[in-house]
């Protein structure tokens, strides 16, 4: 009995004494949703009237962050609250931490980032190798950030972005998840998470990020952003990230315009398979897409008889969609080779994986390699539905 | 056969103390009344008889114990009727009265002939009549058992939709008779015995020779016999001092009060303690997955049986961790939630005054006085105080801001999930344990409930249901493996050939193979291979 009376007290007090570890309320948390980071300018501090804070904020030495987070009123969420249905703070600082840690001071919550949606990097940061190094780092090295948030690179300012507000979703890291998922249909942004974005930098030291745009009270998720060596050298467009989508083998559904005889016609794509290959031929290094792709007949003209229906017509016009799309891979592919000089399709990845002897021997110089390789394109488009007409 | 005989051979007949009838009318009377004195309902009906009035003949019963039409129509006017002017004597009285049985009111059986008094006055305490003649030196006893008693009638717990209706009653002949009804096999034993000092309650003990493991037998004989309390009003004393370990929380021995439950547990192979005075019987030994099942599962088709069985699973895992599971998330872990979740819950909590485990722990608790309350109300209000407590309260604590409207579904939801569970005593350790993981999970969040599950499981390894692993065929040796074909799921019954393996019985066919020459016609009929 005195055994089991000590067994009990030994383990309600480690239980009770011990406290409550890491216990927040959940009501007592600000789940941030959208973090913007960008690079400190001295007339960030202007707009601040506060003397003293002005001084400091103004001095670039010191501060070379802006931190801007926004969270969601819960309140307004669960329909009870009222007021703002987001709230946004920012500060400057000399690292992340340093920064985080004095929002802290100014917020009554706990600041909670497992929820966080997106990271938006300021062009100017992102062209900053030392200071996007820092900044990716810290997040990799958080334990609270996971590896599916969105990084984004917005050719202005982030804050901006977190500034916008959106009259459809009143949370804004949600309202940029919608949006991504409904991007994915038109692939005309980069499908990459930050565990991509991660995984390609460590192993290539490329690799490509969504493009944020805003306008007053909109957003616009399209084309990508370009980072090799640790910043950001360029930019793609709509089509262009569309295009490298495809070499990635990340294409969900998009639309193709092919223009037959005199007429445009939109091919819906409703299932795509690339194949990418390295290979050595003739001392020459080719990397070459198979592109497999189903797709949908969306428009011809009212009331031309015959033609959609003609199997001569219709493989005429997956001839031609094949020909016109190889020729915009192509295109991007030295579009690649020649702005950016940058491996983004991970041949070299590739050639390390599957012919360790050929990458051995031009592993050293790939960078030089990489811009002089040739590319071919093979795309066997299959129109599979013409649609109904009467 | 030796091995039945001797388990249930009298050994206590010695210890008895025997007090002899004597030849002496009087003083057999007088130490009768002696015993019995103060005992207002005992009647001691004296009258005599024969020539001149010299038989004296007296009868003893207890008032309210016994039939009294069959005493007065059969049994005394019988021996009344006898002449007045021979000279009898008790021999011819005695004749008289075996008279009655050729009327086919008595059987031979009920009339007993007894030399100790101690035995007669247990005769008259259990409703029968003594009857006590001058010049004799023993006494009569007729069995007029006949007391008002409940009719068969439905269950109050472990009700099912298809299955019969008929329940346990107080009366423990009525139990034995209705499980014989269900068994009309030789093999099936009914051995009665009496436990408490005082209260010298029957008990029934009832196996099917060819299929009980016998060394369970002999264990629940065994600690039967070792019991000594002075009454045993309800079957629960009986579970109390028989089973395994009293410091469980679960219980290890199964009640009902059904009968087909109990007939198919005796075909199983287990064993029924039929106790009376009480609706509730037991069946040894219990299995947490025997505890678990109803028996519509077996009634209802295999698909049915089966989901709902899994069903009632999940429930269980629902009443035992809801609460707690909400305390750890919103209090530890709100990044387990998907986002859109995380925020409404954040958002509802908002301007609750109370952490979650403090919240949690108020409406549980709330809910279980609510409970109680209902159960000793009388049953017309019994539902007004569900409507008051569970409606009104809830609604009124969300709006006054005290709870957030989640928890009180929380609350309602593991309250509905306990009751799925068909047995009663076990609901109540779920609903137990539901708040030692509260207190777990408050401390500790999740990592809390894993710790808290982990004593739970260790404990439930460890526990023995009269020698039988409580958690079998989870803690499966090759054998029982094959039980899991009842348990999550309930496989067709063509396929339960085998008697479940947990009890080690030794007749294990329980589906021979189906019979080949009737043809059931447009359809495979045998289903056999």
């Amino acid at each position: 009995m005195r055994k089991w009376r000590m067994l009990c007290i030994g383990i309600i007090s480690s239980l009770l004494i011990t406290g409550c570890w890491d216990k927040v309320e959940i009501e007592k948390r600000a789940f941030v949703a959208l973090i913007g980071i960008d690079k400190f300018d001295s007339k960030d501090g202007k707009k601040n009237k506060d003397s003293d804070k002005t001084k400091e904020s103004q001095d670039i030495s010191r501060n070379k962050y802006v931190i801007t987070i926004a969270y969601p009123n819960t309140g307004v969420i669960a329909g009870k609250g009222e007021g703002e249905s987001k709230y946004i703070y920012a500060s400057v600082g000399q690292n992340i931490r340093d920064i985080l840690g004095s929002l802290n001071n100014r917020i009554a919550r706990v600041m909670f980032f497992r929820h966080t949606k997106a990271i938006v990097l300021g062009k100017a940061l992102a062209s900053d190798e030392k200071m996007l190094r820092e900044v990716l780092d810290a997040i990799e090295r958080s334990p609270e950030i996971g590896r599916k948030i969105n990084l984004m690179i917005t050719p202005g300012e982030a804050k901006e972005i977190l500034n916008t507000s959106t009259k459809d979703e009143p949370v804004l890291g949600l309202f940029i998840r919608e949006l991504m998922e409904q991007s994915k249909r038109s692939a005309r942004m980069a499908d990459a998470d930050f565990g991509y974005i991660l995984r390609s930098l460590h192993e290539s030291k490329v690799a490509i990020t969504p493009r944020i745009l805003s306008s007053k009270d909109q957003f616009k998720i399209a084309g990508s952003a370009v980072l090799k060596n640790f910043k950001m050298v360029g930019e793609l467009g709509e089509l262009e990230t569309r295009n490298v989508m495809f070499m990635f083998d990340k294409i969900q559904s998009t639309v193709i315009n092919v223009k037959v005889d005199d007429l445009i016609i939109p091919i819906g794509m409703t299932d795509s398979k690339t194949k990418m290959k390295v290979f050595e031929k003739d001392g020459e290094l080719y990397t070459s897409f198979d592109i497999e792709a189903e797709g949908d007949l969306e428009q011809h003209m009212f009331e031309v008889k015959g033609q959609p229906l003609d199997n001569k017509y219709i493989q005429k016009v997956e001839k031609i969609a094949s020909k016109t799309f190889e020729k915009q891979i192509e295109a991007t592919y030295k579009k690649i080779q020649k702005d950016f000089g940058a491996d983004l399709v991970q041949a070299g990845e590739y050639l390390r994986k599957h012919e360790p002897d050929t990458w051995k021997k031009v592993e050293k110089d790939w960078d030089e390699i990489f811009p002089t390789t040739k590319v071919k394109v093979n795309v066997a488009i299959k129109i599979r539905r013409i649609g109904v007409t009467q | 056969m030796g091995f039945f005989e001797d388990l249930f051979a009298d050994k206590k007949e010695d210890e008895r103390i025997k007090m002899p009838v004597k030849k002496d009318y009087q003083e057999n009377l007088d130490k009768i009344k002696e015993i019995l004195g103060s005992c207002d309902d005992v009647i001691y009906r004296e009258f005599n008889m024969a020539k001149e009035q010299k038989l004296k003949c007296v009868a003893i019963y207890a008032e309210g114990l016994i039939d009294t039409n069959l005493l007065n129509d059969y049994v005394l006017r019988n021996i009344m009727g006898l002449s007045l002017d021979t000279d009898i004597e008790f021999r011819s009285v005695k004749q008289k009265i075996y008279e009655a049985v050729k009327d086919g009111v008595i059987a031979v059986s009920d009339i007993k002939e007894v030399d100790d008094i101690n035995a007669g006055i247990d005769s008259i305490l259990s409703g029968d009549t003594v009857l006590i003649l001058d010049k004799w030196d023993k006494i009569l006893v007729i069995a007029s058992k006949g007391w008002p008693m409940r009719g068969v009638s439905e269950p109050s717990t472990e009700t099912v939709i298809r299955g019969p209706s008929d329940g346990f009653t107080e009366t423990l002949r009525i139990n034995t008779a209705l499980v014989r009804r269900r068994i009309r096999d030789p093999k099936f034993k009914i051995k009665q015995m009496q436990l408490g000092q005082r209260s010298k309650t029957d008990i029934a003990i009832m196996y099917i020779e060819e299929t009980v493991n016998k060394s369970i037998l002999k264990m629940v004989k065994e600690r039967l016999d070792k019991i000594n309390i002075d009454a045993i009003l309800e079957s629960g004393y009986v579970e109390q001092l028989i089973e395994d370990d009293w410091r469980s929380p679960f219980p290890q021995i199964q009640h009902t009060q059904r009968p087909d439950v109990v007939a198919a547990g005796l075909y199983e192979g287990r064993i029924a303690l039929i106790i009376d005075n009480t609706p509730f019987s037991l069946l040894v030994p219990a299995t947490i997955v025997t505890l678990l099942q109803s028996p519509e599962d077996y009634n209802e088709r295999f698909f049915i049986g089966s989901a709902i069985r899994i069903l009632r699973f999940l429930s269980i895992v629902i009443a035992l961790l809801l609460p707690s599971f909400y305390i750890a998330v919103t209090s530890y872990h709100p990044g387990m939630l998907p986002t859109d979740l995380a925020l409404y819950v954040a958002g509802s909590r908002m301007n609750v005054p109370f952490p979650a485990f403090i919240e949690a722990f108020i409406m549980e608790a709330a809910f279980e006085v609510l409970r109680e309350a209902g159960v000793r109300l009388p049953g017309a209000i019994g539902g007004t105080i569900g409507i008051v407590g569970g409606l009104v309260l809830g609604q009124a604590a969300v709006q006054a801001g005290i709870v957030s409207p989640l928890m009180v579904i929380v609350v309602a939801l593991t309250a509905i999930a306990a009751y799925t569970t068909p047995n009663y005593s076990i609901a109540i350790s779920f609903r137990l344990l539901r708040f030692v993981l509260m207190i777990f999970s408050g401390v500790l969040g999740l990592y809390g409930i894993i710790l808290g599950l982990i004593l739970i499981f260790t404990h439930l390894c460890n526990l023995k249901s009269f020698g039988v692993p409580y958690l079998s065929p989870f803690v499966a040796s090759e054998m029982t493996m094959k039980d899991f074909k009842d348990v999550f799921v309930r496989v067709p019954l063509r396929m339960m050939k085998k008697r479940p393996e947990f009890l080690h019985r030794s007749d294990s066919d329980r589906l021979g193979k189906m019979r080949q020459d009737i043809k059931i016609e447009g359809g495979d009929s045998n289903g056999e291979e």
